[in-house]
């Protein structure tokens, strides 16, 4: 039977390994990120969603090493990613997984029409049957990104603007029919109605390709909109990982509940709504024990010293704070 | 009592490039009121024209045509001394506070230059306390765990402030505050808005408030006026109330139904928004006539054609030709009200 899972991080760590100190990203990781939907990792800035993912394709930039555990994609067989070398690795990229990074519009070359770079990716993955195949392969794709291929096809990047741009690195990453698909603020920058329009025309692709889509996002309100299953990121750490709308109905988690309350909404109050107190973490210095301690209102004199596990506490729904029952939990995972 | 009058106000561009002097209209009639003490938003999406508009109210761009009166005198046509107070009176803060401050001075050093100048005879020691109240009005408390700090030693959030604070040191009576919390991180963004707010209300101070952002323009604005610009034009004005939950001008209902609402079950109950063409267009290549025209579900073959001007009902001045054939939608995206007849 097929895994349900598609990628499991076991308890990976990972340190930028600099001159003076070393700067720990991400911190004891683990999570299974379910098959097929969207599933979000949701964090302010220097959380480590980026570096998180990036272990998943080898692709973390340097000083970057893992220094524990390991990340297992389950395709045909379980393989663990940091193995992959050379052919392997190249084909295990954009064929398995693919990532449309942060900003991404730039890494389209300047000089080279939209056809010739979704030719030369083919062509070099042997994915060109036919001249004729790969036009109606193109005509699918753009036709997902809802572009007019015969336009876009011909046009060189500066002559398309920041939201085509965004919508044909999307149909790149689809390019290769990938099991997984990683999306890093992909719509940053952008202007809300692209943004809306963007979003919806993604959560259409993923019904319909059941492919997986893994969301990184700093927005609470992309969450919102388009997750599935969302794992809240702080100081490198999960905090709590859940369905959306347990997440949202339940705001277990003080973080959780921090993030979502400050949240500027068009239809909440100004009451209704406040700032999480103090300020982000240097993650160079973290603090003992929990680290949201030194933001949380409910911190105890434990929360200073032992460090919460992430504990199972319902089918979907992960949780690492001393409030929600510490006490017997060994760390599992199923 | 108006503060500041803007009245068919435009703003040319003109860069020479490749080929020839090429002039980019960037304002484009824009008639404007501020009420001395309230405080209003200027919202709209990025490359609208806002920071224009912005650092013309505040002086620092001279506008290509209309008029800017700061009570009651032309800030273009008045004497030496009347702008000298003028510019004296609005500030402008602007969204990148790193940039704005000098990174090898400390707030102390940032902040003594202008207090000193406008207090030329104060002793040392008064100046000192002056600086500290500053800085505490606008949150950085205690003042001493700060007056030594260097700007990259503070948070994005505290950078913002300490600029706030130097601004308040100069005493004006407006200030334009341009996406003041863009680039801060998203947990410290609120409590900055909200020290906005309360500053308009403790010191009476007019605020503008600029951003893309229309959810957050509520939490600084409360009941006051906000306007939304397209493409180099306000067109819609009201009651940020009226606008937010009973938008009339068919961009403003499309942007409001984009924006997300951080609630996976409110959110997904929204229908799609509808527009003709989901392509924006460069403020370079705005389609005649109504800016909108060329994505607007109620355009008409008069749109194209027609000269803006602002259609007033009871609670919003909203530059469309077609309102009565313009459906209502609420926050929620549910249509109530008039129905389109066509
Ligand atoms: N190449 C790098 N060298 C050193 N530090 C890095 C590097 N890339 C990221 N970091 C640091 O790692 C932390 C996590 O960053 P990142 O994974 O990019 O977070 P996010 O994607 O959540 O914004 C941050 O503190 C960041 O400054
Ligand atoms: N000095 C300038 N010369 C030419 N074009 C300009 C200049 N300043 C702004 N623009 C253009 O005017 C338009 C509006 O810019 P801006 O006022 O910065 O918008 P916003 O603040 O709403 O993003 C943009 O298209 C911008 O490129
Ligand atoms: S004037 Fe016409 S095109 Fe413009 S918003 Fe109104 S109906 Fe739409
Ligand atoms: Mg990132
Ligand atoms: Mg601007």
């Amino acid at each position: 039977m097929e895994n349900e899972n598609i990628v499991t991080f076991d308890n990976v760590t990972i340190d930028y390994v600099m001159k003076k100190y070393n700067l720990r990203a991400v911190t004891d990781f683990t999570l299974n990120i379910r098959r097929g939907g969207i599933t979000a990792f949701v964090g302010e800035s220097g959380s480590g969603k980026t570096t998180a993912v990036s272990a998943l394709l080898q692709a973390i930039s340097s000083p970057g090493k893992i220094t524990q555990g390991k990340v297992v994609f389950h395709g045909d067989e379980d393989v663990d990613v940091s193995e992959l070398k050379g052919e392997e690795l190249r084909r295990f990229r954009w064929e398995q997984v693919s990532m449309v990074f942060q900003a991404s519009q730039s890494t389209l070359n300047p000089l080279m029409t939209i056809y010739d770079q979704f030719y030369e990716t083919a062509f070099y993955h042997g994915a060109v049957a036919s001249k004729e195949a790969f036009a109606e392969r193109l005509d699918e794709l753009f036709d997902m990104v809802k572009l007019d291929a015969r336009r876009v096809l011909k046009a060189y990047p500066h002559q398309m603007s920041g939201g085509m741009k965004q919508r044909v690195m999307i149909a790149f990453a689809l390019l290769l029919r990938p099991s997984l698909v990683i999306l890093d603020e992909p719509t940053t920058a952008l202007d809300v109605i692209t943004q809306k329009y963007i979003f919806n025309q993604l959560i259409e692709i993923n019904r319909k390709l059941n492919t997986t889509f893994l969301l990184l996002t700093h927005d609470i309100g992309i969450v919102a909109k388009a997750a599935d299953y969302v794992a809240v990121m702080y100081a490198g750490s999960i905090m709590e990982y859940a369905d959306v709308y347990t997440l949202f109905g339940e705001k277990l988690h003080p973080y959780t509940r921090g993030l979502i309350n400050s949240t500027p909404s068009l239809i909440r109050d100004a009451g209704e709504i406040k700032p999480i107190p103090g300020a982000p973490p240097d993650i160079r210095s973290l603090p003992e024990g929990c680290p949201f301690h030194p933001r949380c209102e409910f911190c105890t004199e434990r929360c200073k010293t032992q460090k919460p596990k992430l504990i199972r506490r319902g089918e979907h729904h992960w949780i690492a704070c001393h409030l929600y029952g510490q006490d017997g939990g060994e760390h599992e995972n199923s | 009592m108006k503060i500041l009058e803007i009245e068919k106000l435009n703003m040319v561009f003109s860069s020479r490039g490749l080929n020839g002097t090429e002039r980019v209209h960037v304002l484009r009639d824009i008639d404007l009121d501020i009420e001395e003490g309230e405080i209003m938003a200027l919202v709209g999406e990025s490359g609208c024209g806002k920071t224009t508009l912005g650092k013309i109210v505040t002086g620092l761009l001279d506008a290509t045509s209309g008029s800017v009166r700061f009570e009651g005198n032309d800030i273009v046509r008045c004497g030496k001394k009347e702008k000298k107070e003028y510019r004296k009176s609005v500030q402008f803060i602007q969204q990148d506070s790193y940039a704005a401050l000098n990174p090898v001075k400390t707030v102390y050093s940032s902040m003594f230059a202008p207090v000193r100048a406008n207090n030329r005879k104060m002793p040392k020691a008064e100046i000192d306390r002056m600086i500290a109240d500053y800085l505490e009005m606008v949150g950085l408390t205690p003042a001493s765990l700060f007056l030594g700090k260097y700007p990259h030693q503070l948070s994005g959030g505290q950078r913002q402030r300490v600029l706030i604070a130097r601004v308040l040191s100069l005493k004006p009576r407006l200030i334009v505050a341009d996406e003041p919390i863009s680039m801060i991180d998203v947990s410290l963004r609120l409590s900055i808005l909200q020290l906005l707010s309360e500053l308009n209300k403790k010191l009476d101070l007019t605020i503008v408030y600029i951003t893309h952002d229309l959810s957050t323009v509520r939490y600084v604005v409360g009941e006051g006026r906000m306007a939304v610009m397209y493409l180099g034009e306000i067109v819609e004005f009201g009651k940020v109330k009226e606008v937010i939950g009973n938008p009339v001008h068919p961009y403003t209902q499309a942007l409001i139904s984009s924006v997300s609402i951080p609630d996976p079950v409110v959110e997904r109950s929204k229908p799609a928004i509808q527009l003709r063409s989901m392509e924006v267009p460069d403020i370079r290549r705005r389609c005649d006539g109504c800016g909108f025209s060329d994505r607007c579900l109620y355009a008409d073959s008069e749109c194209s054609g027609w000269k803006l001007k602002n259609t007033n009902t009871r609670e919003h001045a909203v530059k469309c030709k077609n309102i009565a054939a313009v459906p209502r939608y609420d926050v929620f995206g549910e249509r109530y009200g008039k129905e389109n007849h066509s």
